[in-house]
């Protein structure tokens, strides 16, 4: 939270390909998932590296800091990251 | 007795320190009024015994999930906290420490994983942690047992946190990345082999093979182990000693009448038939002991290690596309893989996936077309004889009835189905101990409920018998089985006894005499119809009496349906 700048544009997790990092800049999910993120190690601030992601609107998998987290497109959707 | 709570977040090895803590004596059992499952056992510490609750793992106390109320209620009425900590992910699970220490209940930490730090480029300092959180920390490896010791001589010496006071969310945050700043240097380091390895395993292409291969594998050892244990073990013991000795015991007290026919049945010492001849002692043990028990066994042990290792939660993604078109999502894999064991941990596991429809979802996929273990162990002893091909109908059968009515449920049924979440742990090498311990509990589960069951099965059969009540339902239901679906008259008596027990039902097809193609239908239709009695009590629990109607219906609907197709495919008209 405390590294977020403000000013940072972020685009869609979704637009990330398999082995691309990119640096969360939000979380736009309701109040409960986006506890339940930041729980998980998923916050701002954090680099990701998209893992692998299934055929047919399937789930991303996502490391965080050598946690593993796998997802719906539709919660990759709303974090907001800048490419690295 | 005073109560030690063990908390900690998911994945963080605490179930294989519980296990490490406590003996054999442990109990699972569900919350009460939730649907939350926990552990419970007893411990010695030095001459004081001492009651270990594995709290479900959480990532945090914010009750924002019955979990977590659970382990909020929990931990308020222990009177000493273990948290165990993932080393190796502190700043993650340090968030839960800080609200488990504002509790003030007198804790210690045990940082697990702690040998998995150094090559992973992680150091931190455990004093100035100590110092930070004001409570005493025990590097552990639960694996090996390093720190177990330690653990347990400090936990009856534990006092409250002094330095950590009530925090808001965002106060806790700050004090997260604090302390991460303080205790923690992480040295960068590139991907192992190992983790590329476990990356492949997620990916499509790889992780898809991967996944077809392991399942083969899983049910060949099975299979195989379970026969091997049947033919040079189990076989022998019900021939060799077991049959005849209780044969001559029982003829030599009750020579014959009522009750040597429903101690013994048919059996004599020349003929012994534990399969076919219906008496509690000979086949109300064979079936549960020498037919099912090898599988489900070697079945439970092969869960176990393949959900020890952490293969599960990859599973899940892989098949998580297909599972949303039917309604569902990948976790809806492990209730599934638990329901091909038994039907009834199966339908609690549902409990993992998050809305009714889901949930109403799976249980009536896996009642008409899971086939617990026991029921698959008859199939193929049933069906073995005249050839694999038989067997091979009746799974595709049910595995096309599977993808046919989930498409169909997803459609009907109303609400939500939301998508998958789920942390995928690394790769671990399971425990032996805990493995073992795993398995029989759960074996253990299989026989508490098959055996009573089966035993009195084969009593209602023999008063059915007696009483000539099978002659009346035979002539009643002989239009429905015999013109519709081509089935002999008797097979009444396994319908009736289907809704008992599955295995038992299905050993009941064994005496009529039926052709290949009718044993088959049979099957198939004993799997669909109904569940057996335990499972349609946990269904009552947890779908309620109104879904569960919509549910039975279903059943009955599509196993008459698929009968009769069956039927016109196999038999002809």
């Amino acid at each position: 939270m405390s590294d977020r700048n403000p000013n940072e544009e972020g685009v869609s997790l979704t637009t990330l390909l398999p082995g691309e990092r990119g640096k969360i800049v939000a979380l736009q999910h309701g109040k409960g998932r986006q506890h339940h993120f930041r729980t998980m190690g998923l916050m701002e601030g954090k680099i990701i590296k998209v893992i692998a992601t299934q055929p047919g609107r399937g789930p991303f998998v996502i490391d965080v800091e050598g946690t593993q987290i796998a997802f719906g497109r539709g919660m990759a959707r709303h974090i907001l990251i800048t490419k690295l | 007795m005073k109560l030690i709570a063990l908390a900690g977040c998911p994945n963080v090895g605490k179930s294989v320190i519980f296990s490490r803590l406590t003996g054999v004596n442990v109990i699972s059992s569900n919350y009460p009024g939730t649907t939350v499952d926990f552990t419970k056992g007893t411990t010695f510490i030095g001459d004081e015994k001492f009651e270990l609750i594995d709290v479900p793992g959480t990532y945090s106390l914010e009750a924002t999930s019955k979990a977590e109320e659970v382990a909020q209620t929990m931990l308020q009425e222990a009177d000493f906290v273990i948290n165990v900590i993932d080393a190796t992910h502190l700043e993650r699970n340090l968030y839960l420490t800080l609200e488990i220490l504002e509790l003030k209940k007198p804790s210690i930490i045990a940082l697990n994983l702690w040998d998995e730090t150094r090559h992973l480029g992680i150091e931190i300092d455990v004093v100035k942690l100590e110092k930070m959180l004001g409570v005493p920390i025990i590097p552990t490896c639960a694996l090996c047992g390093t720190g177990m010791k330690e653990l347990a001589a400090k936990v009856s010496d534990a006092q409250p946190s002094q330095t950590i006071g009530p925090l808001s969310e965002e106060k806790r945050w700050l004090k997260v990345g604090e302390i991460i700043r303080d205790v923690q240097v992480v040295h960068h380091r590139h991907h192992t082999l190992k983790e590329r390895l476990a990356d492949i395993t997620v990916m499509p292409t790889t992780g898809i093979s991967i996944a077809i291969a392991v399942i083969l594998l899983m049910f060949l050892f099975i299979i195989e182990i379970g026969n091997a244990i049947i033919n040079y073990l189990l076989d022998p013991l019900f021939y060799g000693y077991y049959g005849p000795w209780i044969v001559t015991t029982v003829n030599s007290f009750v020579p014959s009448g009522l009750l040597h026919d429903i101690l013994i049945g048919t059996s004599t010492l020349e003929s012994l038939d534990f399969e076919q001849s219906l008496g509690i002692l000979t086949t109300g043990l064979y079936v549960p002991f020498g037919m099912v028990l090898p599988f489900v066994i070697t079945f439970y042990f092969m869960l176990s290690v393949l959900e020890d290792f952490g293969y599960l939660p990859r599973l899940a993604i892989l098949v998580d596309t297909g599972l949303h078109k039917l309604g569902l999502h990948g976790s809806a894999i492990v209730p599934t893989i638990l329901g091909c064991g038994c039907n009834v941990p199966g339908a609690l596991a549902t409990r993992i996936l998050e809305t009714e429809k889901q949930r109403f979802i799976a249980m009536t996929l896996m009642a008409i077309s899971v086939p617990c273990m026991a029921q698959s162990a008859m199939i193929f002893a049933v069906l073995g004889r005249y050839g694999l091909r038989w067997i091979l109908i009746v799974y595709a059968t049910l595995f096309v009835l599977y993808i046919f009515l989930g498409l169909l449920l997803k459609r009907i049924v109303k609400g939500e189905s939301p998508e998958l979440l789920l942390e995928v742990p690394r790769y671990r090498k399971p425990d032996p101990v805990t493995l073992l311990k795993k398995t029989w509990a759960k074996t253990y589960g299989f026989l508490a409920e098959a055996v009573p069951f089966v035993i009195l099965g084969i009593f209602i059969v023999n008063l059915l018998y007696v009483f000539g009540i099978i002659d009346i339902l035979m002539r009643v239901f002989s239009p429905i089985l015999t013109a519709v679906l081509g089935l002999p008259e008797g097979a009444i008596v396994a319908l009736i006894l289907g809704i008992l027990r599955k295995d038992i039902a299905i050993g009941m097809l064994l005496p009529l005499g039926m052709s290949p193609q009718q044993l088959t239908v049979a099957c198939i239709i004993l799997a669909t119809y109904f569940p057996c009695i335990a499972t349609f009590v946990v269904m009552v629990r947890e779908l309620g009496v109104r879904d569960l109607l919509k549910a039975a219906g279903l059943m009955v609907l599509v196993s008459l349906s698929v009968g009769i197709l069956m039927r016109v495919i196999l038999i002809g008209i």
